[in-house]
Protein backbone atom coordinates (compact mmCIF):
# COMPACT_ATOMS: atom_id res chain seq x y z
CA UNK A 1 0.00 0.00 0.00
CA UNK A 2 1.29 3.60 -0.77
CA UNK A 3 1.37 6.59 1.28
CA UNK A 4 0.08 4.49 3.82
CA UNK A 5 -0.54 7.18 7.34
CA UNK A 6 -1.36 6.09 10.84
CA UNK A 7 -5.42 6.01 11.06
CA UNK A 8 -5.01 4.82 14.82
CA UNK A 9 -2.42 2.41 16.81
CA UNK A 10 -1.65 1.33 20.03
CA UNK A 11 1.87 -0.33 21.89
CA UNK A 12 0.88 -3.70 23.25
CA UNK A 13 2.61 -4.13 26.60
CA UNK A 14 0.83 -6.83 27.21
CA UNK A 15 1.06 -9.59 24.31
CA UNK A 16 -0.25 -12.41 24.10
CA UNK A 17 1.09 -16.27 23.81
CA UNK A 18 3.66 -16.14 20.58
CA UNK A 19 4.34 -12.64 21.18
CA UNK A 20 6.30 -12.16 24.70
CA UNK A 21 9.37 -11.50 23.59
CA UNK A 22 8.90 -8.54 21.26
CA UNK A 23 6.58 -6.23 23.61
CA UNK A 24 6.51 -3.49 23.83
CA UNK A 25 5.81 -3.33 19.89
CA UNK A 26 3.05 -1.11 17.59
CA UNK A 27 -0.07 -2.47 16.27
CA UNK A 28 -1.59 -0.07 13.85
CA UNK A 29 -4.06 0.62 11.04
CA UNK A 30 -2.76 2.51 8.50
CA UNK A 31 -4.67 4.23 5.41
CA UNK A 32 -3.40 5.29 2.03
CA UNK A 33 -5.07 8.55 0.00
CA UNK A 34 -7.75 6.08 -1.58
CA UNK A 35 -8.81 5.56 1.90
CA UNK A 36 -8.11 1.68 2.15
CA UNK A 37 -7.06 0.28 5.54
CA UNK A 38 -4.42 -2.88 6.47
CA UNK A 39 -3.89 -3.32 10.12
CA UNK A 40 -0.51 -5.14 10.93
CA UNK A 41 2.84 -4.34 13.56
CA UNK A 42 4.46 -1.10 12.96
CA UNK A 43 8.25 -1.55 13.21
CA UNK A 44 11.13 0.40 14.39
CA UNK A 45 9.51 0.98 17.64
CA UNK A 46 11.88 2.20 20.68
CA UNK A 47 10.88 3.44 23.86
CA UNK A 48 9.51 7.21 24.21
CA UNK A 49 9.52 7.48 20.38
CA UNK A 50 6.54 9.96 19.13
CA UNK A 51 4.32 8.74 17.63
CA UNK A 52 1.10 10.62 15.53
CA UNK A 53 -2.04 9.97 14.16
CA UNK A 54 -1.73 11.01 10.38
CA UNK A 55 1.81 10.26 10.37
CA UNK A 56 3.40 8.76 7.22
CA UNK A 57 4.93 5.47 7.88
CA UNK A 58 7.51 3.40 5.08
CA UNK A 59 6.61 0.22 3.26
CA UNK A 60 9.05 -1.91 1.94
CA UNK A 61 9.14 -5.15 0.11
CA UNK A 62 9.50 -8.33 2.63
CA UNK A 63 10.82 -10.40 -0.21
CA UNK A 64 7.72 -12.96 0.79
CA UNK A 65 4.95 -10.63 -1.55
CA UNK A 66 4.21 -8.65 1.68
CA UNK A 67 4.18 -5.23 2.54
CA UNK A 68 6.09 -4.37 5.91
CA UNK A 69 5.36 -1.08 7.49
CA UNK A 70 7.94 0.75 9.72
CA UNK A 71 8.21 3.84 11.29
CA UNK A 72 10.37 6.67 9.35
CA UNK B 1 -49.00 -7.79 18.71
CA UNK B 2 -47.82 -10.04 21.50
CA UNK B 3 -46.88 -8.65 24.91
CA UNK B 4 -43.83 -10.33 26.40
CA UNK B 5 -42.53 -9.86 30.06
CA UNK B 6 -39.76 -11.43 31.67
CA UNK B 7 -41.46 -12.82 34.66
CA UNK B 8 -38.37 -14.74 36.59
CA UNK B 9 -34.78 -13.85 37.35
CA UNK B 10 -31.93 -15.64 38.57
CA UNK B 11 -27.77 -15.08 38.93
CA UNK B 12 -25.18 -16.20 40.64
CA UNK B 13 -22.54 -14.50 42.44
CA UNK B 14 -19.70 -13.28 39.64
CA UNK B 15 -16.35 -13.60 40.62
CA UNK B 16 -13.28 -16.31 40.61
CA UNK B 17 -15.37 -19.13 41.48
CA UNK B 18 -12.74 -21.64 42.18
CA UNK B 19 -14.81 -24.73 43.26
CA UNK B 20 -18.04 -24.46 41.07
CA UNK B 21 -18.64 -26.19 37.51
CA UNK B 22 -20.30 -25.17 34.60
CA UNK B 23 -23.54 -27.16 36.03
CA UNK B 24 -23.47 -25.84 39.07
CA UNK B 25 -23.38 -22.56 37.96
CA UNK B 26 -26.37 -23.00 35.67
CA UNK B 27 -28.43 -24.70 38.53
CA UNK B 28 -27.95 -22.20 41.03
CA UNK B 29 -29.23 -19.11 38.41
CA UNK B 30 -31.56 -21.27 36.23
CA UNK B 31 -33.46 -22.97 39.59
CA UNK B 32 -33.83 -19.33 41.00
CA UNK B 33 -35.32 -17.99 37.75
CA UNK B 34 -37.44 -20.66 37.84
CA UNK B 35 -38.57 -20.23 41.34
CA UNK B 36 -38.88 -16.23 41.14
CA UNK B 37 -41.19 -16.70 37.97
CA UNK B 38 -43.19 -19.11 40.34
CA UNK B 39 -44.36 -21.18 37.66
CA UNK B 40 -43.97 -25.25 37.43
CA UNK B 41 -41.01 -25.92 35.36
CA UNK B 42 -42.90 -28.19 33.02
CA UNK B 43 -44.71 -25.28 31.67
CA UNK B 44 -41.51 -24.14 29.83
CA UNK B 45 -41.35 -24.87 26.33
CA UNK B 46 -37.84 -24.27 25.51
CA UNK B 47 -34.28 -22.85 26.63
CA UNK B 48 -32.17 -20.74 24.86
CA UNK B 49 -28.63 -20.35 26.22
CA UNK B 50 -25.67 -17.89 25.48
CA UNK B 51 -21.84 -19.19 26.08
CA UNK B 52 -19.34 -18.10 24.63
CA UNK B 53 -16.09 -20.04 24.44
CA UNK B 54 -16.94 -23.50 27.30
CA UNK B 55 -15.86 -25.42 23.70
CA UNK B 56 -12.38 -24.23 24.57
CA UNK B 57 -12.03 -23.26 28.12
CA UNK B 58 -14.12 -25.88 29.54
CA UNK B 59 -13.84 -28.29 26.66
CA UNK B 60 -17.68 -28.53 26.90
CA UNK B 61 -20.19 -28.12 23.87
CA UNK B 62 -24.24 -28.37 23.59
CA UNK B 63 -24.07 -26.59 27.02
CA UNK B 64 -27.85 -25.69 25.99
CA UNK B 65 -28.53 -29.17 26.65
CA UNK B 66 -26.60 -29.57 29.54
CA UNK B 67 -28.27 -26.62 31.29
CA UNK B 68 -31.82 -28.24 30.28
CA UNK B 69 -30.69 -31.52 31.70
CA UNK B 70 -29.18 -29.93 35.21
CA UNK B 71 -32.58 -27.97 35.31
CA UNK B 72 -34.52 -31.05 35.23
CA UNK B 73 -36.69 -29.52 32.03
CA UNK B 74 -36.99 -32.74 30.57
CA UNK B 75 -36.86 -32.93 26.64
CA UNK B 76 -37.47 -29.84 25.44
CA UNK B 77 -35.86 -28.30 22.35
CA UNK B 78 -32.63 -26.17 23.50
CA UNK B 79 -30.15 -24.12 21.49
CA UNK B 80 -26.71 -22.31 22.44
CA UNK B 81 -26.22 -18.90 20.45
CA UNK B 82 -22.60 -17.47 20.21
CA UNK B 83 -22.23 -13.77 19.44
CA UNK B 84 -19.15 -13.17 21.21
CA UNK B 85 -19.91 -11.10 24.03
CA UNK B 86 -23.21 -10.56 23.59
CA UNK B 87 -24.39 -14.42 23.44
CA UNK B 88 -26.81 -13.99 26.38
CA UNK B 89 -28.54 -11.00 24.45
CA UNK B 90 -28.94 -12.95 21.24
CA UNK B 91 -30.33 -15.79 23.11
CA UNK B 92 -32.60 -13.90 24.43
CA UNK B 93 -33.64 -12.29 21.15
CA UNK B 94 -33.83 -16.09 19.95
CA UNK B 95 -36.53 -16.66 22.74
CA UNK B 96 -38.58 -13.14 22.19
CA UNK B 97 -38.99 -14.20 18.65
CA UNK B 98 -40.00 -17.67 19.26
CA UNK B 99 -42.75 -16.10 21.72
CA UNK B 100 -44.12 -13.16 19.55
CA UNK B 101 -44.32 -15.97 16.91
CA UNK B 102 -46.89 -17.79 18.45
CA UNK B 103 -44.40 -20.67 18.04
CA UNK B 104 -43.85 -20.90 22.32
CA UNK B 105 -45.73 -18.86 25.05
CA UNK B 106 -42.55 -19.43 27.98
CA UNK B 107 -38.93 -19.99 27.76
CA UNK B 108 -36.34 -19.72 29.45
CA UNK B 109 -32.89 -18.14 28.90
CA UNK B 110 -29.98 -18.32 30.36
CA UNK B 111 -25.76 -17.36 30.03
CA UNK B 112 -22.99 -19.09 31.71
CA UNK B 113 -19.15 -18.86 31.70
CA UNK B 114 -16.70 -20.14 33.48
CA UNK B 115 -12.91 -18.86 32.74
CA UNK B 116 -10.95 -18.31 35.90
CA UNK B 117 -9.93 -21.65 36.20
CA UNK B 118 -7.48 -21.84 33.10
CA UNK B 119 -4.47 -19.47 33.07
CA UNK B 120 -4.30 -15.95 31.73
CA UNK B 121 -2.76 -16.97 28.43
CA UNK B 122 -5.58 -19.52 27.80
CA UNK B 123 -8.15 -17.05 28.33
CA UNK B 124 -6.78 -14.05 26.11
CA UNK B 125 -6.17 -17.07 23.55
CA UNK B 126 -9.92 -18.06 24.22
CA UNK B 127 -11.21 -14.73 23.89
CA UNK B 128 -9.42 -13.81 21.07
CA UNK B 129 -11.24 -16.11 18.69
CA UNK B 130 -13.83 -13.67 18.56
CA UNK B 131 -11.73 -11.42 16.39
CA UNK B 132 -10.45 -11.84 13.30
CA UNK B 133 -7.62 -14.57 13.01
CA UNK B 134 -5.90 -14.34 9.67
CA UNK B 135 -5.79 -10.00 9.92
CA UNK B 136 -5.79 -9.64 13.95
CA UNK B 137 -4.77 -12.12 15.83
CA UNK B 138 -1.87 -13.29 13.70
CA UNK B 139 -0.63 -9.70 13.88
CA UNK B 140 -0.49 -9.64 17.53
CA UNK B 141 -3.48 -7.90 18.50
CA UNK B 142 -5.41 -8.45 21.97
CA UNK B 143 -8.74 -7.22 22.41
CA UNK B 144 -7.60 -4.63 25.00
CA UNK B 145 -5.23 -3.54 22.00
CA UNK B 146 -8.13 -3.54 19.09
CA UNK B 147 -10.39 -1.17 21.74
CA UNK B 148 -7.13 0.90 23.31
CA UNK B 149 -6.82 1.61 18.99
CA UNK B 150 -10.17 2.78 19.15
CA UNK B 151 -9.57 4.65 21.77
CA UNK B 152 -6.84 6.54 20.37
CA UNK B 153 -9.07 7.07 17.39
CA UNK B 154 -11.36 9.08 19.86
CA UNK B 155 -8.88 11.19 21.56
CA UNK B 156 -8.10 12.15 17.60
CA UNK B 157 -11.51 12.48 16.46
CA UNK B 158 -12.71 14.53 19.31
CA UNK B 159 -10.53 14.99 22.29
CA UNK B 160 -8.80 13.25 25.14
CA UNK B 161 -10.95 11.65 27.89
CA UNK B 162 -8.29 9.50 29.61
CA UNK B 163 -9.36 10.94 32.73
CA UNK B 164 -13.18 9.98 32.10
CA UNK B 165 -12.06 6.63 31.37
CA UNK B 166 -10.61 6.51 34.64
CA UNK B 167 -13.82 7.89 36.28
CA UNK B 168 -15.90 5.47 34.42
CA UNK B 169 -13.71 2.84 36.45
CA UNK B 170 -14.26 4.69 39.93
CA UNK B 171 -17.58 4.74 39.60
CA UNK B 172 -18.33 1.11 38.49
CA UNK B 173 -15.91 -0.35 41.25
CA UNK B 174 -18.18 2.06 44.00
CA UNK B 175 -21.71 0.98 42.45
CA UNK B 176 -20.26 -2.15 42.92
CA UNK B 177 -20.13 -1.81 46.57
CA UNK B 178 -23.69 -2.09 46.79
CA UNK B 179 -23.94 -5.19 44.20
CA UNK B 180 -24.28 -8.43 46.60
CA UNK B 181 -23.00 -10.61 43.10
CA UNK B 182 -20.31 -7.94 42.17
CA UNK B 183 -16.94 -9.63 41.99
CA UNK B 184 -14.63 -6.94 42.92
CA UNK B 185 -16.34 -4.15 45.16
CA UNK B 186 -13.94 -1.53 46.16
CA UNK B 187 -13.09 2.35 46.60
CA UNK B 188 -10.79 3.18 43.56
CA UNK B 189 -9.10 6.74 43.23
CA UNK B 190 -8.81 8.13 40.55
CA UNK B 191 -5.21 9.10 41.35
CA UNK B 192 -4.75 5.36 41.22
CA UNK B 193 -6.39 4.36 38.10
CA UNK B 194 -4.65 7.39 35.95
CA UNK B 195 -1.18 5.98 37.67
CA UNK B 196 -1.42 2.92 36.72
CA UNK B 197 1.23 1.02 34.34
CA UNK B 198 -0.45 0.27 30.59
CA UNK B 199 -1.12 -2.66 28.91
CA UNK B 200 -1.89 -1.37 25.50
CA UNK B 201 -1.56 2.24 25.25
CA UNK B 202 -3.83 4.28 26.22
CA UNK B 203 -5.32 1.17 28.43
CA UNK B 204 -4.32 0.40 32.20
CA UNK B 205 -5.50 -2.86 33.62
CA UNK B 206 -8.10 -0.27 35.36
CA UNK B 207 -9.94 0.20 31.95
CA UNK B 208 -10.62 -3.43 30.72
CA UNK B 209 -13.29 -5.76 32.34
CA UNK B 210 -13.08 -8.80 34.35
CA UNK B 211 -12.49 -12.37 33.91
CA UNK B 212 -15.46 -13.73 35.46
CA UNK B 213 -17.21 -17.25 36.41
CA UNK B 214 -20.80 -16.46 36.48
CA UNK B 215 -24.45 -17.34 35.11
CA UNK B 216 -27.85 -15.43 34.99
CA UNK B 217 -31.32 -16.50 33.60
CA UNK B 218 -34.43 -15.27 32.96
CA UNK B 219 -37.79 -16.47 32.30
CA UNK B 220 -39.97 -15.21 29.65
CA UNK B 221 -43.36 -15.08 28.82
CA UNK B 222 -46.33 -14.16 26.70
CA UNK B 223 -48.64 -12.16 28.86
CA UNK B 224 -51.57 -14.11 27.72
CA UNK B 225 -50.14 -17.41 28.70
CA UNK B 226 -49.72 -16.23 32.22
CA UNK B 227 -51.63 -15.94 35.77
CA UNK B 228 -52.48 -13.30 37.95
CA UNK B 229 -49.86 -14.11 40.39
CA UNK B 230 -46.84 -13.84 37.90
CA UNK B 231 -48.21 -10.60 36.19
CA UNK B 232 -48.01 -8.55 39.76
CA UNK B 233 -44.15 -8.59 39.38
CA UNK B 234 -43.97 -9.20 35.19
CA UNK B 235 -41.80 -6.76 33.42
CA UNK B 236 -42.43 -5.67 29.74
CA UNK B 237 -40.34 -6.32 27.49
CA UNK B 238 -41.00 -3.28 25.29
CA UNK B 239 -38.08 -2.89 22.59
CA UNK B 240 -35.60 -5.12 21.05
CA UNK B 241 -33.25 -4.41 18.48
CA UNK B 242 -30.39 -6.79 17.09
CA UNK B 243 -27.64 -5.07 14.63
CA UNK B 244 -24.86 -6.29 13.55
CA UNK B 245 -21.42 -5.25 11.73
CA UNK B 246 -18.51 -6.28 9.50
CA UNK B 247 -15.69 -8.26 11.56
CA UNK B 248 -12.57 -6.47 10.43
CA UNK B 249 -12.10 -2.88 12.71
CA UNK B 250 -9.99 -2.21 8.89
CA UNK B 251 -13.45 -2.61 7.04
CA UNK B 252 -15.41 -0.57 9.91
CA UNK B 253 -17.13 3.17 8.52
CA UNK B 254 -16.24 4.63 11.97
CA UNK B 255 -13.77 3.37 14.91
CA UNK B 256 -15.69 5.96 16.90
CA UNK B 257 -18.98 5.05 16.48
CA UNK B 258 -20.86 1.90 16.18
CA UNK B 259 -23.09 0.69 13.41
CA UNK B 260 -24.44 -2.42 15.91
CA UNK B 261 -25.15 -0.32 18.13
CA UNK B 262 -27.07 2.41 15.77
CA UNK B 263 -29.30 -0.22 14.21
CA UNK B 264 -29.99 -2.34 17.10
CA UNK B 265 -30.92 0.98 19.40
CA UNK B 266 -32.85 2.38 16.22
CA UNK B 267 -35.33 -0.32 15.89
CA UNK B 268 -35.32 -1.00 19.69
CA UNK B 269 -36.57 3.03 20.49
CA UNK B 270 -38.91 2.53 17.36
CA UNK B 271 -40.44 -0.31 18.88
CA UNK B 272 -41.03 1.03 22.23
CA UNK B 273 -42.44 4.21 20.73
CA UNK B 274 -40.08 6.18 23.15
CA UNK B 275 -36.88 8.65 22.68
CA UNK B 276 -33.38 7.80 24.11
CA UNK B 277 -34.11 10.62 26.93
CA UNK B 278 -37.43 8.59 27.90
CA UNK B 279 -35.29 6.18 29.49
CA UNK B 280 -34.17 6.31 33.23
CA UNK B 281 -31.29 4.11 33.51
CA UNK B 282 -29.10 1.53 31.21
CA UNK B 283 -26.45 -0.96 32.02
CA UNK B 284 -24.22 -0.62 28.79
CA UNK B 285 -21.13 -3.13 27.54
CA UNK B 286 -18.09 -1.40 29.61
CA UNK B 287 -15.89 -4.36 28.36
CA UNK B 288 -13.81 -1.31 28.33
CA UNK B 289 -13.60 2.13 29.63
CA UNK B 290 -13.79 3.77 26.33
CA UNK B 291 -16.39 1.68 25.10
CA UNK B 292 -18.98 3.19 28.01
CA UNK B 293 -18.64 6.59 26.89
CA UNK B 294 -19.49 5.38 23.07
CA UNK B 295 -21.97 3.63 23.84
CA UNK B 296 -23.75 6.08 25.64
CA UNK B 297 -23.78 8.26 22.48
CA UNK B 298 -24.49 5.44 20.26
CA UNK B 299 -27.64 5.12 21.82
CA UNK B 300 -28.72 8.43 21.87
CA UNK B 301 -27.86 9.69 25.70
CA UNK B 302 -25.07 11.84 24.28
CA UNK B 303 -24.10 13.61 21.67
CA UNK B 304 -21.42 12.21 19.77
CA UNK B 305 -18.22 12.79 21.62
CA UNK B 306 -20.05 14.65 24.64
CA UNK B 307 -19.80 11.28 26.15
CA UNK B 308 -17.06 12.06 28.31
CA UNK B 309 -18.04 15.33 29.37
CA UNK B 310 -21.25 13.69 31.00
CA UNK B 311 -19.05 11.12 33.06
CA UNK B 312 -17.07 14.53 34.16
CA UNK B 313 -20.46 15.92 35.24
CA UNK B 314 -21.53 13.34 37.37
CA UNK B 315 -24.21 12.38 34.93
CA UNK B 316 -23.72 8.88 34.60
CA UNK B 317 -23.17 8.33 38.57
CA UNK B 318 -25.37 6.71 40.56
CA UNK B 319 -26.64 9.39 41.92
CA UNK B 320 -26.61 11.63 38.32
CA UNK B 321 -29.19 12.25 35.75
CA UNK B 322 -28.94 9.46 33.65
CA UNK B 323 -27.29 6.20 35.97
CA UNK B 324 -25.17 4.28 34.14
CA UNK B 325 -24.28 0.39 35.40
CA UNK B 326 -25.58 0.87 38.87
CA UNK B 327 -25.12 -2.80 39.27
CA UNK B 328 -20.92 -2.41 38.56
CA UNK B 329 -21.10 -3.17 34.88
CA UNK B 330 -18.52 -5.57 33.20
CA UNK B 331 -15.74 -3.88 35.07
CA UNK B 332 -16.77 -4.10 38.67
CA UNK B 333 -19.79 -6.94 38.89
CA UNK B 334 -18.26 -8.54 36.41
CA UNK B 335 -18.03 -10.14 32.58
CA UNK B 336 -18.67 -14.08 32.34
CA UNK B 337 -19.01 -13.23 28.71
CA UNK B 338 -22.12 -15.59 27.93
CA UNK B 339 -24.23 -14.59 30.59
CA UNK B 340 -23.22 -10.88 30.68
CA UNK B 341 -26.29 -10.11 28.45
CA UNK B 342 -28.77 -11.84 30.95
CA UNK B 343 -26.62 -10.55 34.00
CA UNK B 344 -27.60 -7.09 32.44
CA UNK B 345 -31.06 -8.06 32.44
CA UNK B 346 -30.92 -8.91 35.71
CA UNK B 347 -30.32 -5.85 37.15
CA UNK B 348 -32.32 -3.93 35.46
CA UNK B 349 -35.54 -6.16 35.96
CA UNK B 350 -34.55 -5.95 39.77
CA UNK B 351 -34.52 -2.20 39.22
CA UNK B 352 -37.59 -1.86 37.57
CA UNK B 353 -39.30 -4.31 40.05
CA UNK B 354 -38.07 -1.90 43.04
CA UNK B 355 -36.13 -4.79 44.69
CA UNK B 356 -32.80 -3.71 44.27
CA UNK B 357 -32.18 -2.64 48.08
CA UNK B 358 -29.45 -0.23 48.47
CA UNK B 359 -28.73 0.66 45.23
CA UNK B 360 -32.58 0.91 43.71
CA UNK B 361 -32.65 4.04 41.92
CA UNK B 362 -35.29 6.12 42.46
CA UNK B 363 -36.32 7.44 39.15
CA UNK B 364 -37.38 3.55 37.59
CA UNK B 365 -39.73 3.01 35.37
CA UNK B 366 -37.46 1.95 31.95
CA UNK B 367 -34.67 0.42 31.70
CA UNK B 368 -32.53 -0.36 28.98
CA UNK B 369 -29.68 -3.06 28.46
CA UNK B 370 -26.99 -3.02 25.69
CA UNK B 371 -24.93 -5.92 24.96
CA UNK B 372 -22.16 -5.88 22.42
CA UNK B 373 -19.88 -8.56 20.60
CA UNK B 374 -16.50 -8.37 19.73
CA UNK B 375 -15.26 -5.25 18.07
CA UNK B 376 -18.94 -4.06 17.90
CA UNK B 377 -19.58 -6.60 15.52
CA UNK B 378 -22.89 -7.33 17.09
CA UNK B 379 -25.48 -5.86 19.08
CA UNK B 380 -28.39 -6.90 21.36
CA UNK B 381 -30.11 -3.56 22.63
CA UNK B 382 -33.53 -4.47 25.33
CA UNK B 383 -35.90 -1.77 26.79
CA UNK B 384 -38.37 -2.97 29.42
CA UNK B 385 -41.08 -1.29 31.41
CA UNK B 386 -41.80 -1.80 34.96
CA UNK B 387 -45.74 -1.95 35.86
Amino acid sequence: MENARIYTYSIIYAAPVGFEGEAPYVCAILENDEGKRVLGRLGGYRDGIGLTIGQAVIGSANGQGDTVYSIG
Amino acid sequence: MRSISVIGIGETKMGKLANRSLRDLVKEAGSKAIADAGIEKETIQALYLGNFNSSCLCGQSLTSALAAEELGLGSIPTVRTEAACASGGAAFRMAYLAILSGVYDIAIVGGVEKMTHREGAVVTAGIATAMDYGAETQAGMTFPGLFAMIANRYFYEYRDVKKEMGICAVNAHSNAMLNPDAQLPKELTLEKVLSAELIAYPFSQYDCSLVTDGAAFVVIAAEDAIGAEQRKRAVRVIGSGHGGDVLRLTEKGSLTSFLATKKAAGDAYGMAGIRPQDVDFAEVHDCFTITQIINTEDLGFFASGRGGDAVAGGITARDGKMPINVSGGLKAKGHPIGATGISQMFEVVTQLRGEAGERQLKQADIGLTHNLGGAAAACLVHIFQGR
